[in-house]
């Protein structure tokens, strides 16, 4: 039977642990590249995922492998996206296997992510080899990171393989663990359609292009098909099979991992998580463990210069063929003028869109300080959503609010429980529990307000652990906060861009920082600027910019009228940089304050 | 002609020789003489050179012979140049003939013959009457010599003399800058000009600037600078006019510069020199090789002509205007620019109203004291 020659199989590592070098050797030994083609990290394509060195969009690898049995194995090997943010899709990659590989650096140990994959390795029920990398370095702890496996994952010493990927060793081993290990896949290519979409790209020629798993039945070039969750028919106009490129094939049978071109424009038909079958005589039912991912994280984004709005608008609707979790609605901004609410899964999918806007589209953007989504219960009984500060109705019609809390889990050496403990606290986290993984790992669980922890947690907690401790989290549930909204007032004018949603017990030294801190990005201007933050009607902090005291220059170059005009000119063009704010002009920073503010102290 | 203000034409020549470069100048002006002996020749042919070009029909009432260091050309030089601008250019009978001079490089003889020749009024460049000041800034004479040349000047019967002075010095106190202030009213010159220093990128004070060895007086010194020569000269009965220039009476306002800041037409020659003509303005090369060059060469030694379009002009109208203290002249404002300058500018006049940065009435708007000091922070807001 065909199946039993197919593994299906992940490789799951916490970040820098050799997750890519990994299946850079595997591509090697089963000559599907060869080591020259081999760019460094063949599956990393993005320019923004090798510079921040995470892999953001999950693709997969056809190999084949001739196994000492002398039976030729097909592998696929099908890569997760390795940060919190993307979560969703890495539990969808891991659908499509039947086993991963674990694998940890011999010299960092377990960490947050290490687990994190690892329970959703173990809800996907999957097979799962232990594998210890990096054995080479002389910093390696190759003993207590066993050590450290045994205990996760109640495994045998011995059946923890060692290698060093970066010099090939031990790697053999794993692949014919591969085989022993990992049960072929199961499924009938006879049954009812039912195909798993593990991802989805964009592609500017093909439309969507979905990277899928056959479950059950075949796909054959040219059926109809329909997506169970948009409730869309399309064609399947081409399927094939991910080698270096793609390969297409006449069909794809149960247990087969490939892609799929339907015509499909962009990816918002073709989510990540949805089953396809046939249009007629379909399977009944979709695969399960479909979630339509939502967006925790909210921020307005601006053009600086308010005739890109439109150029913004093109961008993020590119941006969205892509990215389906990512949301933008127009939004309009007395400060600010004319942008779009957008919402992310997380920090890091923000840091990436607005990085994206300005390198591949060369825009200029403000973006307003992130925050999460309130749930406002009203004096009348009604509950409203809030994902932007600005729009809290007034406090007399508020009954109470509740906001977004976040299990937290934090790995980290016993010597650091302290800090931890004490940022914590700062953080308003409910502790829940310590576990030691053993003498040299705690974990350790909270609860934190994900507001919280979206602005600058992970910062601060890598530099009070000197990068140790590492952090990983899901949501957990809304619960009732005091909160406030702190607002900020330019000469008596609320700027809307800056009100954020605060904690009671911190709006006051919040307030104050942000006094502070625009008194220092705000330049000296014609009339003095003050600088207030408010709780509804109660000014709480107050600063002063003293107007600018003198700007003039003497003399008029005799005649030379059109020196003195472009200087003057070049000072208006200086100025464009900034948002006029009534007739103030605020500098960019300013928006971000918040941000940079925190980032400071 | 009660502000000594007219719609005629300016002829400004430039005479770019200097004995000795001061520290902080940004004029165009050489210290050797290879071109000295020709110079004169060469504006000549330039003033050929533009009136064969160009159709020059307008009345001119200001000649200003600027520099540069004017006053070391000789005698000859003099007459010879104004007897080819009066053979050239219509030329009115009450010509305001200004020469600037450097009390360093002057004799009683030269003065006498200038006044002959019709130079009738001075510019004496005496920038301070505080020798180490003077040292400062790089300047060949000393207070004496400048408070003495400033005599001579009154005994050869010059009637409208002006003295230009500097205030943030590097090391001026407010008692220093008071001393200058009240040698210069001594003296009782009809205009005083006084300039606050502006550290040039290119001159040598910049360089030292940024080597640490000079401190610029900073805004709040300087603000109290301005403070003090604006209350100073008006106790002593000087008009201020603008920024940094002070009359006895508005009759001896400077006719000339008030034609860079009305937008009437000048001609400009001399390396570096700048024109306004039919809405249309030029500059000519600040080299002394290039302009050399060009003149033999039959050809003008213009860097950048650009023609100043409705828009431009406003906004030129608007920030020489702001300049002086009498505004903008509202109805003229209408008339040359087809809106009534509070309707197009509402928003920013109300808010510099309102912050008493300016001022205006039936017939003009123009800044405060306090709205002048910051008037290069105003202006761009008009773009
Ligand atoms: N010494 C040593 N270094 C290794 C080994 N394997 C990987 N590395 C290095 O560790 C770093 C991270 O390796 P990657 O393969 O990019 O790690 P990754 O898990 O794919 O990282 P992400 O893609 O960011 O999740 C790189 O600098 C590798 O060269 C090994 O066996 N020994
Ligand atoms: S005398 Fe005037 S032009 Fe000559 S160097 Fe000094 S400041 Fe410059």
């Amino acid at each position: 039977m065909y199946l039993d020659y197919i593994r299906n199989f992940s490789i799951i590592a916490h970040i820098d642990h050799g997750k890519s070098t990994l299946a850079d050797r595997f591509l090697e030994r089963t000559h599907t590249v060869s080591a020259r083609e081999l760019k460094d990290q063949v599956l990393d394509s993005m320019d923004l995922e090798r510079e921040r060195g995470i892999t953001i969009k999950s693709h997969a690898i056809r190999m084949l492998y001739d196994a000492q049995d002398k039976h030729q194995y097909v592998f696929n090997l099908i890569d997760t996206p390795g940060h919190v943010d993307f979560s969703y899709e890495v539990s969808r990659s891991l659908a499509a296997c039947e086993g991963v590989l674990l694998v940890v650096d011999a010299a960092q140990g377990v960490e947050a992510q290490t687990l994190s994959n690892l329970y959703l390795a173990l809800e996907n029920d999957l097979q799962i080899i232990p594998v210890i990398n990096k054995i080479d370095l002389p910093s390696a702890q190759t003993e207590s990171v066993k050590h450290q496996l045994v205990e996760l994952i109640g495994c045998h010493e011995d059946e923890i393989f060692l290698t060093s990927a970066k010099a090939g060793t031990g790697i053999d081993e794993i692949m014919e663990a591969i085989i022993k290990y990992i049960p072929p896949p199961q499924g009938d290519p006879n049954a009812k359609l039912q195909v798993l979409i593990f991802d989805s790209v964009f592609d500017t020629y093909r439309g969507a292009i979905s990277f899928i798993r056959i479950f059950n039945g075949t796909l054959r070039k040219g059926e109809p098909i329909y997506f169970f969750n948009t409730k869309k028919e399309f064609e399947a106009d081409e399927i094939g099979i991910l080698k270096l490129k793609k390969e297409p094939v006449q069909e794809l049978r149960a247990g087969e991992v490939g892609y799929l071109i339907s015509g499909a424009k962009d990816v918002s038909d073709t989510k990540v998580g949805d089953t396809v079958t046939h249009a007629r005589k379909g399977a009944e039912k979709p695969l399960p463990g479909y979630v339509d991912v939502k967006p925790m994280v909210f921020s307005g984004i601006f053009p600086i210069n308010s005739e890109d709005f439109e150029d913004l608008r093109d961008a993020l609707e590119k941006l969205t063929l892509n990215d389906s979790a990512l949301s933008y609605v127009p939004e309009t901004s007395q400060a600010l003028g004319f942008g779009f609410r957008c919402g992310f899964l997380g920090l890091l999918h923000m840091e990436i869109v607005q990085e994206r806007l300005e390198r591949e589209y060369d825009l200029s953007i403000i973006n307003t300080v992130p925050n999460v989504i309130y749930h406002v219960y009203l004096t009348t009984g009604e509950m409203v959503k809030i994902d932007n500060p600005t729009q809290l109705p007034p406090p007399g019609q508020i009954e109470r609010i509740e906001e977004p809390y976040i299990t937290a889990q934090v790995l980290s050496p016993p010597e650091y429980i302290g800090g931890i403990m004490k940022l914590s606290q700062e953080k308003r986290a409910d502790f829940k529990s310590t576990t030691y993984l053993d003498p040299s790992r705690v974990d350790m669980q909270f609860d934190f307000p994900l507001a919280e922890v979206i602005f600058d947690f992970y910062d601060k907690l890598k530099s009070s652990t000197r990068g140790y401790a590492s952090l990983d989290y899901e949501f957990n549930e809304y619960r009732p906060s005091q909160l406030v909204k702190l607002d900020i007032l330019i000469n008596g004018e609320p700027l809307d861009a800056l009100s954020t949603i605060v904690h009671q017990d911190k709006a006051y030294e919040m307030g104050q920082k942000l006094c502070r801190h625009l008194k220092e990005v705000i330049p000296r201007q014609m009339f003095e600027v003050a600088i207030q933050a408010a709780i509804g009607n109660k000014i709480i902090s107050r600063q002063t910019v003293k107007p600018l005291r003198k700007n003039v220059t003497a003399k008029c170059y005799g005649g030379d009228i059109t020196r003195k005009r472009k200087l003057l000119e070049k000072q208006k063009e200086g100025k464009k940089r900034m948002k006029q704010v009534g007739k103030i002009d605020i500098p960019q920073e300013a928006f971000l304050a918040v941000l940079s503010m925190e980032k400071e102290d | 002609m009660p502000f000594n203000r007219s719609h005629y034409c300016g002829l400004y020549i430039h005479i770019p020789f200097c004995e000795h470069k001061c520290e902080y100048c940004d004029f165009f002006s050489v210290t050797d003489n290879h071109h000295r002996q020709t110079f004169v020749s060469l504006l000549l042919q330039e003033m050929e050179l533009t009136l064969q070009s160009t159709h020059i029909d307008g009345l001119f009432d200001t000649i200003y012979l600027g520099g540069g260091t004017p006053s070391l050309l000789t005698e000859h030089e003099v007459d010879i140049l104004l007897q080819f601008i009066l053979k050239h250019f219509r030329m009115d009978t009450n010509t305001e003939i200004t020469m600037e001079i450097n009390p360093g490089s002057l004799t009683d003889k030269k003065l006498a013959s200038f006044r002959r020749l019709g130079v009738n009024r001075l510019n004496v460049g005496v920038q301070s009457f505080v020798n180490n000041e003077l040292k400062v800034l790089g300047r060949i004479h000393d207070a004496d010599k400048a408070f003495r040349s400033v005599e001579a000047v009154r005994n050869r019967s010059f009637d409208n003399i002006g003295l230009d002075l500097i205030y943030g010095v590097p090391g001026q106190t407010q008692e220093s800058w008071q001393y200058s202030l009240s040698e210069a009213i001594r003296l009782q010159p009809e205009h005083i000009s006084a300039y606050n220093l502006t550290i040039e990128n290119g001159t040598p004070f910049y360089d030292r600037m940024l080597k640490g060895e000079i401190k610029p007086s900073g805004q709040r010194m300087e603000t109290l600078f301005f403070k003090q020569t604006v209350d100073t000269l008006k106790q002593a009965s000087y008009k201020p006019y603008e920024i940094s220039n002070y009359a006895r009476a508005p009759k001896f306002y400077s006719r000339h510069n008030q034609k860079y800041w009305y937008h009437i037409p000048y001609l400009g020659f001399g390396p570096s020199a700048h024109s306004f003509w039919n809405e249309k303005r030029w500059a000519n090369k600040s080299s002394m090789s290039d302009y050399v060059f060009d003149i033999e060469n039959g050809q003008r030694p213009l860097a950048f002509t650009e023609s100043i379009d409705d828009e431009t002009k406003e906004f030129e109208y608007i920030f020489l205007g702001l300049r002086t203290y009498d505004g903008i002249n509202l109805q003229k404002f209408e008339e040359t620019f087809g809106r009534a300058f509070k309707s197009k500018y509402g928003d920013l006049v109300d808010s510099l109203l309102l912050n008493q940065l300016a001022d205006m009435d039936q017939s003009f708007f123009r800044l405060t004291q306090k709205g002048m000091m910051i008037s290069d922070e105003i202006t761009p807001k008009f773009l």
